[in-house]
């Protein structure tokens, strides 16, 4: 029985292998997602509506930790970001070019997402 | 993925020891260049995965990390009593053998969610001035070549004695250096036991 159970569990390991590796390359991160702002037209206004909060946790906890207490990437909260970067738009410039194994969310996110999400780490962590 | 592994676990174990052992290595460092190359042409997405009952993705990974060291401890102590290296128990249990195997298969299982998130969301950090994340990317892709070549190895007859013991100390001593250089790290930064 013990046996049964150990080859059960083999298997679900080679599987599990499996999955990772397809993940690994099907779970590339896709476009700009919800670009705001990006169907307007020239002169009309589109309402923007970004939940910086919602971006923070998908984007940037994965590095940053959930409440920016840092991880394997450095400490935001506590006013530690603005320490790094007293001038706002260098912090935006960062994010959205990204350097070493920060990742270039400009790619990703739109200039409104950005901005959002920097004013985010900067007043709200 | 399975079969592609049982082909070569029976490639291993249709050729002769030395071509084995070879072919082995070979097969371990292959799967170690390629998640390394992976890491490095790969767009680091940044993002979090799941969490579970943790705080955040960081803490899961540390303590996964933390319960796959724990196993593979047990498979060092269990590996010994297995070869006669230690005599406690006085007489070898039955289910010793099955249990150092399930114990090493849990382990890998644990590892998966952890390197999936290093490989996929951080990338391989190549700055070796970045000593910490240097260090852990290497080990991380190493882990599972010499993994590889254990296994590959448990499966293959007639390898010289000092292969298994060799390689399963590497993959023993790989996964402390890389719960050394990320969960040992994490808990010094944000206490013991940040779930």
């Amino acid at each position: 029985m013990f046996k049964r159970i150990v080859r059960a569990v083999e298997v679900v390991a080679l599987l599990l292998a499996g999955v990772f590796v397809v993940l690994l390359f099907a779970n590339e991160p896709g476009s700009k997602e919800g670009d705001p702002g990006a169907a307007a037209s020239p002169g009309q206004t589109l309402p923007v509506i970004v939940d910086p909060a919602a971006l923070f946790a998908q984007h940037c906890s994965g590095c940053h930790g959930d409440e920016g207490q840092g991880g394997f990437g450095p400490r935001l909260a506590g006013g530690a970001v603005k320490t790094s970067y007293p001038n706002e738009a260098d912090q935006v410039k960062f994010v959205t070019d990204g350097f070493g194994p920060m990742p270039a969310f400009g790619e990703r996110l739109s200039e409104a997402e950005i901005e959002a999400v920097v004013a985010y780490t900067r007043e709200e962590l | 993925m399975v079969s592609v592994l049982g082909m070569a676990a029976e490639a291993v174990a249709g050729t002769r020891p030395t071509g084995r052992l070879v072919l082995a290595l070979l097969i371990g460092a292959a799967i170690s260049v390629g998640l390394g190359v992976y890491g490095r042409t790969h767009d680091p997405t940044g993002e979090a995965i799941f969490t579970l009952f943790f705080t955040g993705t960081i803490n899961l990974k540390a303590w996964f990390t933390t319960a796959a060291l724990t196993l593979v401890g047990f498979q060092l102590v269990s590996a010994a009593r297995l070869y006669g290296k230690i005599s406690w128990p006085r007489r070898v249990p039955p289910w010793l053998g099955d249990a150092h195997r399930l114990s090493g298969t849990l382990a890998f299982i644990l590892t998966l969610p952890v390197a999936y998130h290093c490989l996929w969301s951080l990338g391989f950090e190549s700055d070796a001035e970045m000593t910490r994340r240097f260090v852990h990317s290497l080990f991380g892709c190493f882990f599972y070549g010499v993994f590889a070549v254990k296994v590959l190895a448990v499966r293959a007859r007639s390898l010289p004695d000092w292969v298994l013991p060799v390689v399963g100390g590497a993959t023993f001593t790989t996964l402390v250096a890389l719960w050394y250089s990320s969960a040992l790290w994490f808990f010094r930064q944000q206490g013991f036991p940040s779930f």
